[in-house]
């Protein structure tokens, strides 16, 4: 996927458990919060587990989502934080007038859909595809902002957002667009907090991403998105978008492989793609599940492709939960704000790093002055490995 | 450039509840003759609008009669949008760029998109551009649906190996 025009993100933009912003949520991160907690609905509800991450109430103001629309409102709150810091909105909150709106482009990627109006399907006995689809939330954001080029949505769960930021910068790289809004984003699902739990896939006291006697993950919510344009079209880059690895595992329906091949196999295609070598990259935004197997194969992975001394690695979802298709969109906006700052975010969740995983697990923010290159990575269920390069803007 | 192989099937109604569906497409793949090419230089690419719907109403139908506590975690995985390609991507064995778009007609046109793209890039020598959509709209219960499945095969083709246009003169 190498591209010979440089693309860059001039934008961010996040809501998640720890924040409704981009800052709160990087100050949350950098100050090593958890927004992991007990909800006494869901265990009223009788769900196995009652901890999760989720976006609190207060961010919303005085006009709460409902359940039915709360992943659409996630995604237009992130996208237009996004817009608004690229400087592309009027005043009126539409694309500005100077923007041609057929020349932007959506990418989202998502895991559950709109889950609300899966789960209240069975109380109203009626389901409509077309306002619970995955689809819906790409053209929430297209419709809120007047955007009127390509709307795609990737379903590639758990490293969606990867996926969705990859196409964008690909449509954009390619002058299919000059504008691309992409990022991932999901609402809080009830079918997601009882099919991990079934599958005993989570912590009951929330994650320990690389941690010693680590037990699962923790579900969250949210959205993260990014605006991407070409280098030459913008004053306002915040991080330069690199390559995308991607690869499949064709081993099983939800377990990685256990050497992490797949897993290495993204991460060699994407510095392949960025034209970078292993010791380029100063910091690797990991998946890091909290599960045992996926962080171990997960390590593995790294010493195949980084070698004995791997980056420092930290995964932020002990702070924020395991947000499913916006995770990876999150991970990229913490990415680009470690870039811009020189800070590497710490590991929250974890006080005793598992020794036998060998890497170097950032458990406190650390300065990284010579930071240039990060590589974000994520993996999903079916076996999709990725990866993605993000560099620090010149 | 690429040349293309074109494969169509639609299904018998398939129980949405797991992986029935997933399993179908893939039988159906992985019983093509000569095989579907395989391997880490070869890209799947699906585009489907309802993948994984029916899947998560029948999941959650059934966990609301038995309880959460007692729910069937093996057909919480279907649920996904993706749990197809990557059912498909194990029966074929193909480790290469695997992605799901999800929607309209729009989707399909992307993944032929992406497919052409990953081999004009040289990421791939083979791409799979794989429709799949039920012919009746998910309902609340996640009743059983009929499946239409399509495969178009492309593969890379140097411009220098091909036959040289043929003139034909008109007299």
């Amino acid at each position: 996927m190498s591209r010979s025009v440089p693309v860059v993100v001039s934008g961010t933009g996040a809501v998640s458990a720890l924040g409704g912003d981009v800052e709160s949520t990087w100050h949350g991160i950098v100050d090593g919060r958890s927004a992991v907690r007990h909800w006494a609905d869901l265990a009223a509800e009788g769900h196995a587990l009652d901890v999760a991450c989720r976006v609190d109430d207060t961010v919303w103001g005085e006009v709460v989502p409902d359940v039915r629309v709360r992943g659409r409102a996630l995604a237009r709150r992130a996208a237009r934080e996004a817009l608004e810091d690229a400087g592309l909105l009027g005043p009126d909150g539409r694309l500005a007038s100077g923007v041609d709106p057929a020349r932007v482009g959506v990418f989202v990627g998502t895991t559950m859909g709109e889950s609300g109006v899966y789960e209240e399907a069975g109380a109203t006995g009626g389901f409509d595809l077309a306002e619970g689809g995955s689809h819906v939330f790409a053209a929430s954001v297209a419709a809120e902002f007047g955007i009127i080029g390509p709307c795609r949505t990737l379903g590639t769960a758990c490293a969606a957002g990867n996926y969705a930021i990859g196409a964008a910068a690909r449509a954009v790289a390619s002058g299919r667009v000059d504008i691309a809004v992409a990022g991932g984003v999901e609402p809080f699902s009830r079918i997601a907090m009882v099919g991990f739990a079934r599958m005993r896939a989570m912590a009951p006291d929330g994650c320990a991403p690389f941690g010693l006697g680590r037990r699962g993950m923790t579900l969250g919510e949210g959205a993260g998105f990014v605006v991407l344009q070409r280098a030459v079209d913008t004053w306002a880059a915040r991080a330069v978008v690199g390559g995308l690895g991607l690869s499949a595992d064709a081993h099983h329906p939800t377990a990685p492989r256990e050497d992490g091949s797949g897993m290495a196999a993204a991460m060699r295609s994407a510095l392949t793609a960025s034209d970078l070598a292993p010791s380029d990259i100063g910091w690797v935004s990991a998946h890091g599940t909290g599960t045992p197997r996926s962080d171990a194969a997960e390590s593995l992975a790294l010493h195949t492709v980084f070698g004995d001394t791997p980056p420092p690695v930290s995964s932020i979802k002990g702070a924020l939960g395991h947000a499913l298709g916006a995770a990876t969109a999150l991970e990229a906006v913490v990415a680009v704000r470690s870039l811009e700052m020189r800070t590497l975010v710490p590991n929250t969740g974890v006080t005793e790093v598992d020794p036998v995983l060998d890497v170097d697990v950032v458990l406190d923010a650390r300065a990284a002055p010579d930071l240039q290159w990060v590589l974000s990575c994520g993996y999903a269920f079916g076996g999709l490995n990725s990866a993605l390069v993000l560099g620090r803007a010149a | 450039m690429s040349t293309a192989t074109v494969y169509s099937w639609t299904s018998q109604p398939l129980d949405a509840a797991g992986e029935a569906v997933a399993s179908w497409v893939a039988v159906r793949l992985g019983g093509v003759e000569p095989a579907l090419p395989a391997g880490d230089r070869v890209a799947l690419h699906v585009a489907t609008p309802d993948s994984g719907s029916r899947e998560a109403l029948a999941f959650w139908h059934a966990a609301q009669a038995t309880g959460f506590t007692l729910a069937a975690p093996g057909a919480f995985p279907w649920t996904l949008s993706n749990s197809v390609t990557g059912r498909i991507s194990l029966a074929l064995g193909v480790t290469g760029p695997c992605t799901t778009w999800v929607g309209g007609p729009e989707a399909a046109t992307e993944a032929e998109l992406a497919a052409s793209l990953d081999l004009d890039d040289g990421i791939v020598d083979h791409a799979l551009v794989v429709t799949l959509a039920g012919t009746e709209p998910p309902d609340a219960e996640g009743s059983p649906v009929c499946v239409e499945l399509r495969v178009v095969v492309l593969t890379a083709v140097d411009p220098a190996e091909l036959a040289p246009p043929v003139h034909v003169e008109r007299g």
